[in-house]
């Protein structure tokens, strides 16, 4: 089954038969992605535990509180945005991304990863993300790295396609003067 | 990739939590109806669906089919004390709902609401006799400080009608807080969950000037926000709380003994309060009940010397926001007489032979 059509149908579980099944599901899904998407954020393990476990409490007071989700993605990483955001201006510290951390973690994961040509490439594109300015990081993080689609990138960022498309352009750009730099 | 451990841990209380939430109160037939309605309306244009809800609405009717009754479960969680397999569960969505809260003022009164739930937590195991209870009650207590903590750093950073606001709540429950904690302290046998309580008390106390402070300050620089009614009627209740605390204190405590002449001062300072408050003179009431705060806490610590009840591997009454510091004892084995006394003690202890109606407070 595609994961369009999975995601459709647990959507419709969730949303209409608020089934706590069908919640377990998601979290399978999509638990390692939202931590991964925090920890790149945050760099420590249990802040990243505390705002992934948050996220997906969050979600299902969402859901039993009937609110309207249109994609699961956006959902899940819109919360786990919002919660980063929330837990930097309480501690009013600047969103800083650990490099040796945060590169270190996804590290292990290019070495399990099969998608890149290489997994060289892989450790040179996240090591280059790592210098991009945070709004870039983030579209690229998002679209390369957890393969949302442009409009659910949108959502989650609270943004057009259009403006998305144009600062994913920029990043890209920017990476690969940042990678050929190195070269 | 995350700690699959935790990762798998997590799912578990996430999923068990999710069961025990809150389902539908609706009767079931309406539910069942609506539920039809909210599937067809995934695969049915509008105009289709609104037909068929019509038409079934009538069927229904028709044969005269319903169904009673409402199914409700609550959260195991929110009963849960520390030690308990959900008590994590609980503190994650209590975090979750602060998140959720619109503004500081909100919550700030989560929090108050929250510290709350640690004193209650306190009580309830106090209620069962079990050798793991003062572990427990320390958790209980440091999660309820860490709760004040948040109330007083939202006092402090708050603009004024918000803090005003937080102080009012502040001042509402603190009450409440201070009578568990007291009760907790007098029916606990175990010395040292009784240092931990009397801890969490000092903490309360401290919290609960602090709002009447805020009352008092904000009251100065501007009477619209906090009117003259509002500040004289919570440094007035305050002067209440104390009262009783002391009398609880000295109840068959002779005036002569050293802590009977700290409790003397305390009156004293609080009859003070009282006059100045009257008069409208709450800065100098407040001052006053600071005062007398400390030297409540004076006669508390010299009524546990006394008594031999102190815990001598903890440190005696230390308040975090006063002048006033009792240094840590050395142990003993005994727990009797400490020949380390504590440096207020052996001030007050000089007092007791010049004519000073007042102890001499050491300061650090």
């Amino acid at each position: 089954m595609n994961k369009l059509l999975k995601d459709k149908i647990l959507l419709f579980r969730l949303s209409i038969r608020k089934d706590p099944e069908a919640f377990g599901k998601v979290y399978d899904e999509y638990m390692n992605r939202i931590y991964r998407f925090i920890y790149f954020k945050v760099s420590r393990e249990e802040e990243a535990q505390d705002l992934a476990s948050e996220t997906f409490l969050k979600a299902w007071q969402h859901i039993q509180e009937g609110k309207s989700v249109k994609s699961i993605s956006s959902f899940l990483y819109s919360i786990a945005r919002n919660l980063v955001i929330d837990h930097y201006r309480k501690k009013m510290l600047t969103i800083e991304t650990g490099e040796a951390d945060a590169a270190g973690m996804l590290k292990s994961e290019a070495e399990q990863s099969t998608k890149m040509e290489s997994k060289q490439e892989y450790s040179v594109l996240l090591a280059a993300m790592s210098k991009l300015k945070e709004e870039y990081k983030e579209v690229v993080q998002l679209r390369y790295l957890d393969e949302l689609s442009i409009g659910e990138i949108a959502d989650v960022l609270g943004k057009s396609k259009g403006a998305i498309r144009v600062t994913l352009h920029r990043a890209s750009k920017n990476l690969r003067g940042i990678c050929d730099n190195k070269q | 990739m995350p700690d699959q451990k935790w990762v798998s841990d997590f799912r578990s209380t996430l999923l068990m939590q999710t069961k025990n939430t809150v389902v539908s109160n609706e009767p079931r037939s309406f539910a069942l109806f609506k539920n039809i309605g909210d599937v067809l309306s995934f695969v049915m244009p509008a105009e289709q669906l609104r037909f068929a809800v019509r038409t079934a609405a009538v069927l229904v009717v028709a044969f005269g089919v319903a169904f009673g009754g409402s199914i409700t479960t609550v959260s195991a969680a929110l009963n849960s004390i520390p030690g308990d397999l959900l008590y994590p569960l609980k503190k994650m969505t209590e975090g979750a709902q602060v998140r959720f809260a619109a503004d500081d003022a909100a919550k700030a009164e989560l929090h108050v609401e929250f510290a709350g739930r640690r004193v209650q937590e306190v009580a309830k195991i106090n209620e069962v006799e079990d050798s793991g209870n003062t572990e427990k009650i320390a958790v209980a207590v440091e999660g309820f400080k860490q709760e004040m903590d948040t109330v007083n750093q939202y006092m402090d950073q708050s603009q004024p009608e918000v803090a005003v606001q937080i102080a009012k709540m502040v001042d509402a429950k603190n009450g409440e807080h201070e009578q568990i904690l007291t009760k907790v302290a007098q029916t606990t046998a175990d010395p040292e969950a009784k240092d931990i309580v009397q801890q969490a008390k000092v903490v309360a106390e401290d919290t609960g000037v602090k709002a009447v402070e805020v009352m008092v300050v904000t009251h100065t620089a501007a009477s619209t926000t906090v009117t003259t009614a509002d500040v004289k009627n919570s440094v007035e209740s305050k002067i209440v709380e104390i009262e009783k605390r002391v009398e609880q204190l000295t109840e068959n405590m002779s005036a002569t003994s050293t802590p009977g002449k700290a409790a003397e001062d305390a009156k004293t300072s609080i009859d003070e309060a009282r006059s100045l408050s009257s008069s409208g003179d709450f800065a100098s009431a407040l001052t006053k009940i600071k005062e007398s705060t400390e030297l409540v806490r004076t006669v508390t610590a010299l009524t546990a010397v006394v008594v031999g009840q102190v815990n001598t591997s903890t440190p005696a009454i230390i308040s975090a926001s006063s002048t006033l510091q009792i240094a840590p004892r050395t142990t003993q084995s005994s727990g009797v007489q400490n020949t380390s006394t504590p440096m207020l003690i052996q001030s007050l202890e000089e007092n007791v032979g010049e004519n000073s109606s007042t102890p001499r407070i050491v300061q650090p």
